[in-house]
């Protein structure tokens, strides 16, 4: 038989629509820019000459040099390893409240978007209440009712997302759930169960993914502050927040001890923005249409 | 849209009244009995036992919601157990701070984004549009407390050029107090210019492409007054939305930066409260500022409303 369109392969289907070009900038940067933070956090607390915590009073806010790439703090301690460290902490607490989050934000969305009614504003309006907290605030209530530590910030951010996560698998089960696929699984006699995790919840995904990768970014941010505030990761633990914290105090003689650790969050907020911008990019075509 | 408003209105209500029963539930989850918790280990059991009366915590749950909320709507907050002082007392102190921080952020970041943002659409995919945008990126990236301590080692402490800490408020020194809240709104108006920086690229890149526009240009009408009285004139709605919804986020950014510059809002007296477990204005904090960001985004909504001509003219 002769096929008269020749079949395409998934990246040159993604190219004939102008979705690689867009987005391999965006996305391949923010990977790529992870990759090496995932490394850098994974590698360099094993094989680094100083450990995170082994203090060297003698070389107590000694400047950048070979012996410490980005300085040392005031107790001596090699800022290049616990920057690498304290990546190690910033991506637990983002990990572990983005997955918090979906573990309790994706069914909370997809069964108040399925079901609709009573049951939707039963799920729904304690959430909008929680969303009418600037996050910030809400995580230092859960940090003022819990105490602190690296499992309180990220059930803290954990809870924080949750309303997020759930309004937007929520509004994208809204959509899926009338779709002619949808309707043609109820009426061959599939159950409301089936239908929702065979159909519905892999179809609505997709935005929440999205939403998360932007939400990773916010949930450094997020741990970096409260632990500047004193209100998270606990000393001597080694959080990029903290160290700012620290750093402040010897601002004029050592600025090193704090600008390593601010680059240091910004880069993996960047890297997570960039994923997050890269795969909305991929995922809406209106966006793809215009350049926006 | 006389409608529209007051629906918008009345879903704040049940909205104020859920974060009010979050706000209260915080005393009543601190592990073990709440007035050890505000007083300390050496609490006299008398005083004790006066929080005990106070905040009725002896009584059933919905009495001591009913009593407090009763307090709270004629404006008792109660008194502050450790500096004898009435809380709203406080929070009217420190409040203006923090209302002020926000309202000059939101001006610089204003007068940041809308130029850059305008600049980057007029020219879509050129060098200067990539440049505003790799910096937008940047900008929403960077904690706004870090901004904040890298401002006051520029100007502060290598310039000298603003004070790294404290506050004058307005009305005794007009210019100390505006050099006072510089760098701490400076530093929260980072994040809000890069989001409006690309919510206004985004915006007049949809009404660039109207027909209108086109139709505008072709009458021979300069590029100039092409960009500012018609393209930024209907880019307008999104852009003041944005604006309005972001301020509420400033309320948010305001706690962190606050206690950075040692500024004496409501923000650093939240901080200092839940550090050192002082839950009642813990509560009175968290209360007037989650008001705060609900009002602000109620006035956002508003807006929104009053801008949108088809909301305008649909109850017209």
């Amino acid at each position: 038989m002769v096929t008269l369109v020749r079949p395409l392969s998934f990246a040159r289907l993604l190219r004939r629509r102008g979705m690689l070009e867009s987005t391999n900038a965006q996305l391949v940067t923010g990977a790529g820019i992870l990759l090496v933070i995932v490394a850098v956090a994974l590698i360099v607390p094993f094989v680094w000459p100083y450990g995170p915590e082994q203090i060297v009073t003698d070389d107590s806010l000694a400047s950048p040099s070979w012996h410490h790439l980005f300085g040392a703090d005031s107790l001596g301690r090699d800022v290049f390893v616990r920057v690498a460290d304290g990546y190690r902490i910033s991506l637990t607490v983002a990990v572990g409240s983005i997955l918090i989050a979906l573990a309790v934000g994706i069914p909370l969305g997809l069964i108040a978007g399925y079901a609709g009614g009573r049951i939707d504003s039963l799920i729904m309006r304690p959430l909008d209440v929680l969303m009418a907290f600037p996050a910030i605030l809400l995580a230092i209530v859960v940090a003022a009712v819990l105490g602190t530590g690296t499992g309180v910030v990220l059930l803290a951010i954990g809870i924080v997302y949750v309303p997020i996560i759930a309004r937007v698998m929520r509004a994208a089960t809204l959509v899926v759930r009338r779709e002619p696929y949808v309707e043609a699984a109820l009426a061959r006699g599939a159950s409301h169960r089936q239908v929702l995790l065979g159909h519905v919840l892999p179809n609505s995904l997709g935005p929440v993914i999205v939403q998360a990768s932007l939400l990773m970014g916010v949930a450094i941010l997020l741990e970096a502050a409260l632990s500047f505030v004193g209100l998270g990761v606990r000393p001597p633990t080694p959080s990029l927040g903290l160290m700012l914290s620290d750093g402040r105090d010897y601002l004029s003689n050592a600025p090193w001890a704090m600008i390593a650790p601010g680059v240091a969050i910004m880069l993996l907020v960047l890297s997570f923005n960039l994923i997050g911008d890269g795969l909305n990019l991929l995922l809406d075509p209106r966006l793809r249409a215009n350049g926006r | 849209m006389a409608q529209a408003l007051v629906r918008r209105l009345l879903i704040a209500i049940p909205i104020l009244f859920g974060m009010s029963l979050v706000v209260f539930v915080i005393l009543r989850l601190v592990p073990g009995d709440p007035a050890r918790a505000v007083l300390g280990l050496n609490a006299t059991p008398e005083l004790i036992a006066q929080m005990h009366r106070t905040f009725h915590l002896d009584d059933p749950i919905y009495v001591q919601y009913l009593a407090w909320i009763g307090g709270l709507v004629r404006g008792d907050f109660c008194v502050d157990y450790r500096s004898d002082q009435p809380i709203a007392q406080l929070l009217v102190q420190d409040l203006p701070v923090t209302l002020e921080l926000v309202i000059v952020a939101m001006l610089m970041s204003i007068i940041i984004a809308i130029p850059l943002g305008a600049l980057a659409a007029v020219r879509q995919g050129h060098v200067v549009d990539k440049v505003t945008q790799g910096l937008g990126l940047v900008g929403i990236s960077m904690p706004d407390f870090w901004i904040g301590i890298t401002l006051i080692l520029l100007f502060s402490l290598s310039f000298q050029w603003f004070p790294s800490s404290g506050f004058v408020p307005f009305t005794q020194d007009p210019l100390q107090n505006l050099k006072d809240v510089f760098l701490p709104s400076l530093s929260l108006a980072v994040g809000l210019a890069a989001v409006l920086v690309r919510i206004t690229r985004a915006a007049m890149l949809t009404v660039l492409e109207q027909d209108f526009i086109r139709s505008t240009r072709a009458r021979g009408i300069r590029e100039g007054s092409v960009i500012v009285r018609h393209v930024l004139r209907n880019a307008a709605i999104p852009i003041v939305t944005v604006i309005g919804m972001q301020a509420g986020y400033l309320v948010g950014g305001t706690i962190v930066v606050e206690q950075v510059f040692a500024l004496p809002g409501i923000g650093n007296l939240l901080l200092n409260a839940t550090l050192s477990r002082n839950y009642p204005i813990v509560q009175a904090a968290v209360l007037v500022l989650g008001i705060s960001f609900v009002v602000t985004n109620l006035v956002a909504d508003l807006m929104y409303i009053v801008l949108n001509p088809r909301l305008r003219t649909a109850s017209e």
